[in-house]
């Protein structure tokens, strides 16, 4: 029998808040998170606004000594994951440390090291780069703050594809967790962008909206205004954990939700064809709709990846058309980091942590901008800043560059 | 003087033991590798003496002292 994988806690540190409750209920306020960027040192065109996080407070969870050696996408991870560990009601000190994995999607690492590392080499010698750069530049170093904050010693990945990142990392988690290897995971993902290096590197993919006169039309997919993504930084995690580890702990154990199938494909070819980026990006649904429990009907949300281009857009709208039929305007439609930026390599994390509060909460949050921009598209969005509505399952998708497709179900369950 | 500010070198990578002359930095204060290269840069800004960090693992704070004196 295959071992059912559940989520038990959700965290996070972003644009609208610095826990999961807080980022909720910012969202649901339906207030705009994104604010003007302003970064020295950015070569050619920088966008406007960006989804920016302040007031973080790590000393209340990390050591000085351990900060010294993070970047800011680890210190972002620490801090989301103790929220979700605190959400868990997870006393590690119980736990086998062992038994337990973490696993981080990610993008760009920590550009802010290398950049500055860079620049020291180059003006005063390479005796004086901040050994710790060693360490913490690469995507894999969250994983191993991770680790050194909490004493974790399990089974751990990263993941680094794109925007499919977040999401791949919680489905290896989740077969990591089914086939025994561990008992419990802390995963999700986890992006620093917002730095000139990162900036000219998303620039020249021309993913970036670099056009928007204020906040409100920063980020807006699925509309004929579309103009490219705003970028965001953030982490946000969950705590996985099986069967036998919520016997283990029953006195505390709590379930949100529980990880159903999961879907990943390559269109296989650099800028496929419109039809065969559809026929794939639909295979991945189907996959992962065919890997769960549920029946398609039952899936009431779809949490889009939203890359706000026409071609990116129609994709995933013909994809989602092409496996749900007349039915895909029965589920309601959303794309909550519209209202915060894309987190890139996060995004899958947040969309999933999102999806799981949301069905929690009995609450979907909705797409504001809608108001004045009409939808290019069959899909039934949630427009406003929030609808009151039950849902029993989500589907959560993710594209990437190169044509990367993910789909994952997680199923709402009862508190 | 010049204790106070190697003090302050291995203060700031966050140690928070009490540091005295004896303190050795690997023994007693658990220096991992990389905050000994951290410190073998600090000297270098500081006083302009290179020692490597592997080389610091066997000092005490008043070897490093030593080390500084013998430069000048």
């Amino acid at each position: 029998m295959k071992n059912k994988v559940f989520v038990t806690g959700v965290g996070m540190v972003g644009p609208c808040g610095n826990t999961a409750g807080a980022f909720w209920d910012g969202l649901l306020s339906g207030r705009n998170y994104m604010t003007p960027l302003q970064l020295e040192g950015t070569v050619g065109e920088a966008p406007p606004f960006a989804g920016q996080v302040s007031g973080m407070e790590p000393e209340q969870v990390i050591s000085k000594r351990l900060f010294k050696k993070c970047s800011r996408f680890s210190v972002m991870s620490i801090l989301a994951a103790k929220d979700a560990m605190d959400d868990a009601g997870w006393d590690l000190g119980t736990m086998s440390r062992e038994r337990i994995g973490i696993f981080v999607g990610n993008n760009s690492g920590g550009w802010e090291s290398a950049r500055n590392g860079l620049r020291v080499l180059h003006n005063e010698g390479a005796p004086f780069i901040d050994p710790n750069l060693a360490s913490n530049w690469f995507p894999a170093a969250a994983q191993g703050h991770m680790s050194l904050a909490f004493g974790i010693k399990g089974y751990s990945k990263t993941v680094i594809a794109d925007r499919s990142s977040g999401l791949l990392a919680i489905a290896y988690a989740a077969r990591a967790l089914r086939s025994g290897i561990i008992d419990a995971a802390i995963v999700g993902g986890a992006e620093t962008p917002l730095d000139p290096w990162a900036l000219s590197f998303y620039n020249s993919e021309g993913l970036l909206n670099l056009k928007a006169d204020s906040p409100e039309t920063a980020y807006r997919p699925f509309v004929a205004a579309r103009s490219g993504i705003a970028l965001a930084e953030g982490a946000a995690f969950l705590c996985l954990e099986s069967e036998r580890s919520l016997r283990k702990r029953e006195s505390t154990g709590r379930v949100r939700a529980s990880i159903q199938g999961f879907g990943f494909t390559n269109d296989g070819q650099e800028s496929a064809p419109h039809q065969e980026s559809v026929t794939q990006y639909a295979r991945a649904i189907r996959l992962a709709i065919g890997h769960s429990e549920i029946q398609p009907e039952q899936i009431g949300y779809l949490s889009l990846d939203g890359a706000a281009s026409s071609r990116q857009d129609g994709i995933e709208c013909a994809a989602i058309q092409e496996v749900f039929g007349g039915s895909a305007s029965d589920k309601w439609a959303g794309c909550p980091k519209t209202s915060f930026g894309n987190t890139i390599g996060a995004a899958g994390a947040f969309d999933v942590a999102l999806s799981v509060l949301a069905m929690n909460h009995g609450q979907l949050p909705g797409l504001p901008y809608l108001a004045e921009s009409a939808p290019d598209n069959d899909l039934n969005f949630v427009a406003g800043s929030s609808r009151r509505v039950s849902v029993e399952s989500s589907l959560i998708l993710s594209r990437g560059r190169g044509g990367v497709s993910s789909a994952l179900v997680v199923k709402g369950e009862g508190l | 003087m010049v204790f106070d500010q190697v003090k302050a070198i291995i203060e700031d990578i966050g140690i928070e033991e009490e540091i005295t002359e004896a303190s050795r930095l690997y023994e007693d204060l658990a220096l991992d590798s990389t905050e000994l290269a951290l410190v073998s840069t600090g000297l270098a800004k500081t006083f302009g003496i290179f020692i490597e960090g592997k080389a610091l693992r066997a000092y005490s704070v008043g070897q490093v002292m030593e080390a500084i004196a013998l430069k000048a």
